[in-house]
């Protein structure tokens, strides 16, 4: 889950932006945790101030919550896909591409496993 | 010749089986771990192959005189006196070349939404392997230095039969005079290798997201490996001298005809000690193959293979 500055726009706004666009597409999970202040500044180049800045937004909209010792997470309330789904997606991407899978052939054989409704 | 051939297995067996079981696997498992060609593959090659090297110099200096690499007197008293320290000294050494090439941190406006932290390119169950380990050497150590006794220079590292007849009877064991320096040793590597998980775990992810992450995988097994290996031959190496230790019996007269013989309290353990020390060490070996081979880039493998 890649984040990029670029253009003119604030650097604050752009991190708020993306991050808010990843919980919304769901590509975000419920209670998935987010880089730390530092580490996140530090791959942007930018001051860890900006990136907490960032965060500090997203908490005030409900989007992320911080607790002490337990990091910045996506608030279960903003995203509706659940962790475990999203880790087990993630794991199933790695592996098919480690096997040489594509996605279309990824998600064939997912269709073909998913039980079905009747 | 079947004598030498005794003498070579007693000094090199566990190298032999380690060897074989870490080809083995790599043939089977282990070719998709394959390093790119370049400056890690160089420094993982040097570190591992070294290690190896080393340590099988090491065991032939300390073999019997008939086939006996020449050494000068006092390298084998200290070899003697460092040879359960000295799979922790090589492991230290490793891991160290293995942290070159540096990672480089260079910030590029991009930035992957994942926490990076010391545990983030390696999978649960190979820390829990190297937590095992250390648990193990932990147990045993405190087991045989709480067993050892001071002997006449005031060193831990006796172990003294009492027959409870008048006589004793004692023999060097693995005390606490060798425990701890192999304990502090062992802390060091922890820390070396900690502190290098961090060092690849930091930098920002590269361009090529894919290549950047296997590569931090690659790196991060080889490490614990490495490390793993190290332990393991550390503890094989306790394992069997305890298993000498056990295998200790004297003998005293008793009355005006009687002689009774005595030994240790853990003598019925000595075929398990002596087995677990050489499947362990091996165990050990063939980790440090593995990393060994997983230097050879992709396409040279079997051809190197074939002509080994």
């Amino acid at each position: 889950m890649m984040i990029m500055l670029a253009g003119s726009a604030p650097a604050v706004d752009q991190i708020r932006d993306q991050i808010r666009g990843l919980i919304a597409a769901g590509r975000l999970a419920a209670n998935e945790r987010l880089p730390s202040v530092r580490q996140l500044a530090k791959d942007l180049g930018v001051a860890p101030g900006t990136v907490a800045k960032a965060y500090k937004t997203l908490e005030s909209e409900g989007y992320l919550h911080t607790r002490t010792g337990g990091g910045t997470r996506v608030s279960a309330a903003a995203s509706a896909t659940p962790q475990a789904v999203m880790d087990a997606a993630r794991t199933l991407a790695d592996t098919s591409i480690r096997s040489q899978i594509d996605l279309d052939e990824a998600t064939r054989l997912l269709r073909a496993i998913w039980p079905s409704q009747s | 010749m079947g004598s030498m051939l005794f003498l070579a297995w007693l000094l090199f067996g566990s190298i032999i089986l380690g060897v074989l079981a870490g080809v083995a696997w790599w043939l089977i498992r282990g070719r998709q771990h394959r390093l790119p060609s370049g400056a890690v593959a160089v420094t993982t090659a040097v570190a591992a192959g070294a290690a190896l090297v080393a340590d099988f110099l090491t065991r032939w200096m300390l073999g019997p005189s008939t086939m006996q690499l020449p050494r000068p007197d006092e390298v084998a008293r200290w070899l003697i006196d460092v040879r359960f320290a000295l799979p922790l000294l090589l492991g230290i050494c490793a891991v160290i070349v293995l942290a070159f090439p540096l990672p480089a941190h260079t910030a590029r406006g991009v930035a992957d939404l994942s926490r990076r932290t010391l545990f983030s390119f390696g999978h649960r169950r190979w820390f829990g392997g190297v937590s095992v380990i250390v648990g193990a050497i932990i147990a045993v150590t405190v087991w045989a230095g709480m067993v050892s006794v001071p002997d006449e220079e005031g060193l831990w590292r006796l172990l003294v039969v009492d027959t409870g007849i008048g006589a004793s009877f004692g023999t060097t064991m693995y005390g606490w005079y060798y425990s701890l320096p192999a304990l502090a040793l062992l802390a060091v590597l922890l820390a070396v290798a900690l502190a290098e998980l961090w060092l690849i775990a930091r930098p920002a992810i590269g361009a090529n997201q894919g290549d950047d992450v296997r590569m931090r995988r690659l790196r991060t097994r080889n490490i614990l490996a490495v490390v793993s290996g190290s332990l393991l031959i550390h503890l094989g190496t306790v394992l069997s001298s305890l298993a000498g230790t056990a295998a200790m019996h004297g003998g005293t007269s008793v009355g005006e005809y009687g002689f009774a013989t005595f030994g240790t309290s853990f003598a019925a353990l000595q075929p398990v000690l002596q087995v677990a020390g050489l499947a362990v060490a091996a165990l050990g070996y063939a980790f440090w193959t593995v990393v060994l081979l997983s230097s050879i880039p992709a396409g040279r493998t079997a051809r190197a293979l074939a002509r080994a």
